[in-house]
């Protein structure tokens, strides 16, 4: 379902995030709100996988859910586990092999900083290896 | 009743301490029976799918199912499969699982059989994947330190080497998680250090580690010397084999400040860190480890295979 959406982060930080976003939405207005960005996101769906990529890459972004004129503090969600949404790093990692039918599952070990473990091949993937580049998982697999 | 029929065992923490138990029952029980054989599994059929060389892993599973009266199929080498043609793990598993009752794989892919478990209907068994999980060594250590000393609890054990990319050494490492008042020694140049996510784990159960530099600190204390191989195919690094080439090893002097009852294990196969002299001292066990990998794997397919 498509909501608006109001998010602040730090400006040093917007040009990845406004790229990622305009793909998602119908309409983003962009201010400066002193150190901050404020994005107001017209149209956006915020899905599982943009809710885990918000709460992965952006730890400290403000999300607000507009409604009626007013905004709602909105959580992006880190679920327990993450399936299909980051691919994992680790090149020996049988979800990193383009043939097999495994799609990339993570464990979220911990929030803040953020931890996760990859239920395949047991290796960690911290803050400072995640990228957005990660995030595009190509693999459709119906397991 | 185990509860162990038609399992998968991908990791050594995929069973309990009790399951545990009930395999090195079942293996003592089967130690009479290495040589003449039972026909417990008749008609079943063993599918072993290596696709990195082993000696005893493979020997071992294969001689438990003929000992157990089944049967065996598969490759020692996938050059003389279709995966030369490029087929994939997936296609493989599938087929393995239309043909057996068992699927035995050893791939240097990490994952590799927990994928082959999702595929598979039929038991998956996890011979080595990549630097990950090795259970069955595992058990077969386990059931040493049973053996020995009666119990596995209580016992301070130190792991030698190259920690990092040794997965004998990391599923150890786990396996013990499961026994009481263990004391862990981990032996290895700072290069080799066991990995991160394993040491979380020990912490996550409250297992007491120690990680030292210098084997000879500890072999007075220690019941259980467990050495490994510098698994130079698993170093990405050419340079990093180079460095660390020859940075530890065992020697019989060494021994000599050891426990009367202090056993040397090891994976097998070793290169430079076992001396042959030390074959003939009394903390030999690395050869008697590998013959109780037979019972102890009879007794896997025994409870698994259905």
């Amino acid at each position: 379902m498509k909501n608006n959406f109001f998010l602040k982060v730090e400006f040093s930080r917007i040009a990845e995030l406004i790229d990622f976003l305009v793909q998602h939405c119908e309409e983003l207005r962009i201010t400066r709100e002193g150190e901050n960005a404020g994005i107001e996101a017209r149209g956006l769906e915020m899905d599982a996988a943009l809710s885990a990529r918000l709460a992965i890459l952006y730890p400290e972004i403000e999300v607000n859910i507009i409604e009626d004129g007013k905004r709602e503090r909105f959580e992006p969600d880190l679920p327990v586990t993450l399936r299909g949404i980051l691919n994992c790093p680790n090149p020996n990692c049988v979800t990193s092999q383009p043939r097999e039918p495994a799609l990339p599952e993570f464990v979220v070990v911990s929030r803040r900083p953020i931890l996760l473990l990859c239920t395949y091949c047991g290796r960690y993937l911290n803050q400072n290896r995640i990228t957005a580049e990660l995030f595009k998982v190509n693999k459709k697999v119906p397991l | 009743m185990t509860g162990l029929k038609g399992r998968d065992f991908i990791a050594i923490t995929d069973f309990t301490r009790t399951e545990l138990e009930s395999i090195f029952e079942v293996a003592d029980s089967m130690r009479k029976y290495v040589k003449q054989g039972l026909q417990t599994l008749q008609g079943r059929i063993l599918v072993t799918l290596f696709f990195e060389p082993s000696t005893r892993t493979r020997l071992s599973f294969e001689t438990a199912m003929l000992r157990l009266g089944g049967g065996v199929t598969g490759f020692a080498d996938p050059s003389y499969s279709r995966v030369v043609t490029g087929e994939s793990l997936a296609d493989t598993i599938r087929m393995a699982d239309s043909y057996g009752n068992v699927i035995l794989l050893r791939h240097k892919i990490e994952g590799s059989a927990r994928l082959a478990a999702e595929i598979a209907s039929i038991p998956v068994i996890n011979a080595g994947d990549g630097t990950q999980h090795h259970p069955t060594q595992t058990l077969t250590d386990l059931y040493t330190i049973r053996n020995e000393f009666g119990r596995i609890d209580d016992i301070k054990i130190a792991i030698l080497g190259d920690l990092k990319h040794t997965r004998s050494a990391s599923s150890l490492c786990l396996g013990l998680t499961h026994y009481k008042n263990i004391q862990l020694y981990l032996v290895s140049p700072s290069e080799l250090r066991a990995k991160d996510e394993v040491k979380d784990y020990l912490k996550g159960k409250k297992i007491k580690f120690i990680e030292i530099d210098n084997v000879e600190d500890v072999i007075p204390e220690v019941d259980v010397l467990y050495v490994t191989r510098l698994q130079k195919e698993r170093m990405t690094d050419p340079s990093e084999y180079e460095r660390v080439k020859g940075s530890y090893f065992i020697s019989k002097r060494m021994l000599d400040r050891a426990k009367k009852g202090m056993i040397v294990m090891h994976h097998l196969p070793r290169i430079d860190e076992i001396p042959l002299k030390i074959d003939y001292t009394a903390h030999a066990r690395y050869f008697q480890q590998a013959a109780l990998g037979l019972p102890v794997r009879m007794a896997l397919l025994s409870l698994i295979v259905e």
